[in-house]
């Protein structure tokens, strides 16, 4: 059953990146956490023969159904971006509608973003921002943003919860580097709840996670 | 238990329960880590099996062919441009009837270069006679 009152229809999210930075492996920690809530996840790039720098992209599925489509996400509910400087080039919001969640890895503000043409008529709610970089560079000690995305993302969407983030982190990686990364995430985490809650001037997401 | 992983991944884990005795690898996206997955588990001794990193996939069928015809369980890999260099001895494995597996990835083929996949790799040597 869903604890969470999540809407248990199929979810997809478009991670935007560099090449190097990390968007594959991110997209592939993200399903391991879903698929941890025995849920169906698939995860896999627009693959390139991409080399580091270059934009990249990939995709991850959520469903409560086997997952039959393969196709390239075009319709994202949610789109994670690595890199803030992607924001003016490629066409990232395409498919994106104006119930969708953005999470930008950057340390300005979302009004700092330029995007104001944009974002008009999304809910502001869910167009938010982490320093995942910096939280990562703290943590990890190196600039890898995909972990602290994840956490922002559990705070930000509940399509998944943070602790199936984490054990999908300390799967994936071991020592220092799964802790590092653990902490960049709980981090991330509780920015983008706090981001969240002086928005909606609320905390429904900490009831759920009590729930949870 | 179920677990995730990947496809590639997937692939190797079925073919080393079926304990082959001699893979033979040369590397095409997005074959390449079905063979990674391979040759780290014969490196750690999972797996019994002679790795065999060959100059290209036309030696990569053939090694195969000759571990075949001695009697081996013998298995390889590739996909797109790949399994074009290999085609004669494709036609040559399916003819002599030997029992090699082969994964294919099922990619395009160019030109231009192309990494999507189709099936224009496989239905390419359809009719070379591989079971």
């Amino acid at each position: 059953m869903n604890k969470q009152g999540r809407t248990r229809t199929m979810f997809q999210v478009r991670f935007h990146g560099r090449g190097g930075q990390g968007v594959v492996t991110a997209a592939e920690l993200l399903a391991s956490a879903a698929f941890r809530e025995d849920r169906h996840a698939q995860a896999f790039p627009s693959f390139g023969s991409e080399r580091m720098g270059a934009p990249v992209m990939s995709f991850c599925r959520i469903d409560d159904k086997p997952i039959r489509t393969h196709e390239p996400v075009t319709e994202p509910d949610a789109l994670i971006i690595q890199d803030a400087t992607l924001l003016h080039q490629a066409e990232l919001f395409s498919g994106l509608n104006d119930q969708g969640y953005m999470l930008v890895n950057s340390t300005k503000n979302v009004g700092d973003l330029g995007l104001d043409e944009f974002i008009q008529g999304f809910r502001q709610d869910r167009l938010l921002v982490v320093p995942a970089s910096a939280l990562a560079m703290t943590h990890l000690g190196r600039p890898l943003p995909g972990a602290a995305l994840l956490g922002g993302f559990a705070a930000l969407t509940w399509a998944v919860s943070l602790d199936s983030v984490l054990a999908a982190i300390t799967e994936k990686f071991t020592g220092p580097v799964a802790e590092g990364n653990a902490e960049a995430a709980r981090a991330a985490f509780e920015f983008v709840r706090d981001e969240r809650d002086a928005l909606t001037g609320q905390a429904p997401a900490r009831e759920a996670q009590a729930d949870a | 238990m179920l677990k995730q992983i990947e496809g590639s991944r997937a692939v190797a884990e079925a073919v080393a329960m079926c304990r082959p005795q001699v893979i033979c690898a040369y590397p095409i996206t997005p074959q390449t880590h079905i063979v990674e997955a391979l040759s780290a588990m014969v490196k750690t001794g999972d797996l019994h099996a002679e790795f065999l990193n060959v100059e290209s996939e036309f030696a990569a069928m053939s090694m195969a062919i000759g571990a075949a015809a001695a009697g081996a369980r013998a298995y390889t890999a590739t996909a797109s441009q790949g399994l074009l260099f290999m085609s004669e001895a494709v036609y040559n494995a399916a003819g002599l009837a030997l029992p090699i597996v082969m994964t294919v990835a099922n990619r395009a083929i160019g030109a231009p270069i192309n990494i999507w996949n189709d099936h224009s790799d496989a239905m390419s040597q359809r009719d070379a006679g591989p079971a």
